[in-house]
């Protein structure tokens, strides 16, 4: 309905649309195999194809559209094809009133890759790394009011319907749950202790799961894998609608802006039934008693959960010297938390964090964020995957070579806390006006083992960056502008 | 940088002696713009001479001494959306403003000690400075029937050690500037080769930056351009983050 609504107001259009369209394919090899179940190469194509039309009456009309294919060669070949629809809006004025309405992103906050306030659009974590972060934000339906009074700003966004993250579950190298682990896990449950009237049932299910997951092609993992993506989604018209407001001041030299919100969690929460989480835990089945409630309460053994929190925070930008200095800081209530024991917890929590940039070379950008996340009120042994203080580094330089042919940038991101650290080194060759090869790698590090079992997940003490720490690799990519 | 009809006429601006600076004020005075809309492709040519191409719409407006610019690119494609806004106040410190597409918000860039290439040309950001070197000295070095020739010897803060400009006396606007390196070599030359008279001002439509030394060059070209436009075309708005934002 909406595209052909945009579609309707671009005939009218006096001007020919501006086109933007590319194509870019990145490849990622990982020969050292640490883990028989993860991939050794993977391939990242994307197509984009962006139009762009000024209406006679001042109207304008953005339509973007990406078409993706994803490729991972491991103990077997697992490939998929996808296409969305990315930036799909109108903007429409209303007296002084700016409306845009349709998908789109909407980017607060002064922090780009340890952002506190950037909040409101979901991000796609289904290729980790591999993805460059400015394709990472989901644009979703929006209704933006914005009106200016000259250095004064005020931005309201109304969501209707919430779109949760894009997560891999299961299968890839970037998946929540690592490569592997459910099939150990199987594996593993043909040798768990049950009570004699339910072993052979036990026995069957486990074997019976353990060869379907085996024999399931590639369409019914990635069909799986989607579904378990949307589990959870709110469907009831306003349950999951979320809205927000913000006020700027744009001085001079220095801009300043408050803002608040009502938003949804975009990530998953995945809470176990304690009988469940139990088993995985003793390595045994529930016994026959137990087992009676288990499958009773079938539809909760796993529940996937998006908790509303709301927020409010601050950012600011000026220059000092040669540098620019960004900053934010922010306080949410209701913060969505996984217990020790799987079960799902909130807690407020504050935070703050600065960026610092040295953009006045054009032959050399170097920039450096930091950020503190604190959890209130919040008994840290009671916590999973996060801990009550959490820091985030990131650090970024690169350089223009030979007239902007040669562009080496090096990427670091640590978790100073549980000294775990990804580096990303990427050279970009601009061939010509159309073409660009990159070649690269990543490399992950982090004291504590990939967990590769559900026992070791269950009492997993390293961070999100420990979770790849298998997936070093070289990178290669071409990339052409048409 | 406001606009490059102006950054031309900037070549030859660090001139105080009293007959070079009598004219390069006629000069100025010639050709002073109030508000300009134009779209410029820039064209990098490599010593091998495999080129690249950018083009540009850039608007400037003058508010007394408030001068603002806006350049938004438009190609090549990677970089089409890219926006920049500076607005050069003499009382305050230059805002500068980037907004990238891909990130989806506008960065402010600190304006001091901003140096080397501009945009991978073979101009640099000096080149196009407006404020006059107040160390600099000036000497006319020649004047003919048709142009005057000026060297200029800048200050300290300058990577040049001599600049040349001819001047000729029928439009009064720069046709070669020649920039000296550290060494006193000839390292950059700048020509204008094509003019055009858009509502009595000269207005150069084609530059040509030569790197003496890479071998590298750059060619300017206006494709399209109207100077002392109504305000109105050109309101303030224009150099807003918000309008960045929206246009992005």
């Amino acid at each position: 309905m909406l595209l052909c609504a945009l579609f309707g107001a671009a005939m009218a259009a006096d001007k020919p649309p501006e086109l933007k369209a590319s194509w870019r394919t990145t490849t990622a090899t990982d020969l050292a195999q640490e883990n028989a179940y993860e991939d050794i190469f993977e391939t990242l194509s994307q197509a984009r194809t962006e139009l762009k039309w000024k209406l006679p009456s001042g109207d304008r009309v953005v339509l973007s559209v990406v078409g993706e294919h994803n490729a991972r060669v491991g103990e077997d070949v697992e490939a998929e094809w996808l296409s969305w629809v990315d930036d799909a809006y109108i903007d429409h004025k209303v007296g002084q009133t700016k409306l845009r309405i349709g998908n789109q992103v909407v980017r607060w906050g002064k922090l780009e890759s340890t952002a506190l306030l950037d909040v409101l659009n979901p991000t796609d974590l289904r290729h980790g790394v591999l993805s460059p972060i400015e394709d990472r934000r989901i644009a979703i339906p929006m209704l933006r009011a914005r009106r200016d009074w000259g250095a004064i700003g005020l931005d309201a966004i109304f969501i209707p319907f919430f779109v949760p993250a894009r997560q891999s579950f299961l299968g890839s190298d970037w998946s929540l749950f690592p490569p592997g682990l459910l099939e150990r896990t199987l594996e593993s449950a043909k040798n768990w202790e049950s009570d004699a009237l339910t072993e052979g049932f036990n026995q069957a299910v486990v074997t019976g799961l353990s060869d379907a997951l085996q024999q399931a092609d590639s369409a019914l993992m990635n069909g799986l894998d989607r579904t378990l993506g949307q589990a959870g989604t709110p469907t009831a018209l306003g349950q999951g609608s979320e809205a927000a407001i913000r006020w700027q001041w744009y001085g001079p030299g220095f801009d300043l802006a408050l803002q608040g919100g009502s938003v949804l969690e975009d990530t998953t929460t995945i809470i176990a039934d304690p009988t469940l989480l139990q088993s995985l835990s003793n390595q045994a089945f529930p016994t026959t008693s137990e087992l009676g409630g288990l499958i009773e309460g079938i539809g909760d053994a796993l529940e996937f959960v998006h908790p509303r929190f709301f927020y409010a925070g601050l950012d600011a930008s000026s220059t000092l010297g040669v540098f620019t200095v960004r900053g934010e800081a922010a306080a949410f209530k209701g913060r969505a938390l996984l217990t020790r024991d799987m079960s799902l917890s909130t807690s407020d929590e504050v935070g703050a964090g600065f960026g610092l940039d040295w953009l006045t070379n054009p032959n050399i950008q170097a920039t450096v964020e930091a950020s503190w996340r604190h959890l209130v009120d919040v008994d840290e042994s009671m916590l999973l995957i996060r801990n009550q203080n959490e820091y985030a580094i990131f650090a970024q330089v690169s350089s223009n070579l030979f007239r902007n042919q040669l562009k080496p940038q090096l990427i670091a991101q640590i978790d100073p806390i549980r000294t775990e650290a990804a580096i990303i080194l990427d050279i970009a060759w601009r061939y010509s006006d159309h073409v660009q090869f990159n070649v690269g790698g990543f490399l992950f590090h982090s004291p504590d083992d990939t967990p590769s079992t559900t026992e070791a997940l269950l009492t997993y003490e390293g961070g999100a960056l420990g979770v790849f720490d298998q997936n070093d690799a070289a990178t290669a990519s071409f990339t052409y502008w048409f | 940088m406001r606009t490059l009809l102006l950054a031309l006429l900037i070549c030859a601006n660090p001139v105080h002696a009293k007959d070079a600076k009598d004219i390069i004020d006629e000069a100025r005075d010639a050709q002073r713009l109030s508000n300009s809309m134009q779209t410029v492709k820039m064209v990098l040519v490599s010593k091998s001479g495999r080129e690249q191409t950018r083009t540009l719409d850039m608007r400037a407006r003058r508010d007394g001494d408030v001068v603002r610019t806006y350049a938004r690119f438009l190609e090549p494609s990677d970089v089409a959306g890219t926006q920049f806004v500076l607005v050069d106040n003499p009382n305050q410190v230059d805002e500068q403003l980037m907004y990238l597409p891909a990130l989806g918000r506008v960065t402010r860039i600190s304006g001091k000690g901003r140096s080397g290439s501009f945009m991978g040309s073979d101009f640099k950001y000096e080149d196009f400075e407006i404020e006059s070197d107040p160390q600099a000295r000036h000497a006319l070095l020649s004047e003919s029937e048709s142009e005057w020739k000026i060297e200029t010897t800048p200050g300290p803060s300058s990577s040049y050690t001599k600049i040349r400009t001819t001047i000729p006396k029928a439009d009064k606007l720069p046709r070669k500037v020649e920039y000296f390196d550290k060494a006193g070599n000839l390292s950059r030359e700048l020509t204008i080769e094509k003019v055009r008279v858009v509502n009595g001002i000269p207005a150069p439509t084609l530059t040509v930056m030569k790197n003496k030394r890479r071998g590298t060059s750059t060619r300017m070209e206006v494709l399209d351009i109207r100077v002392n436009v109504d305000a109105n075309e050109i309101p303030e708005e224009v150099f807003t983050t918000s309008y960045m934002e929206e246009n992005g």
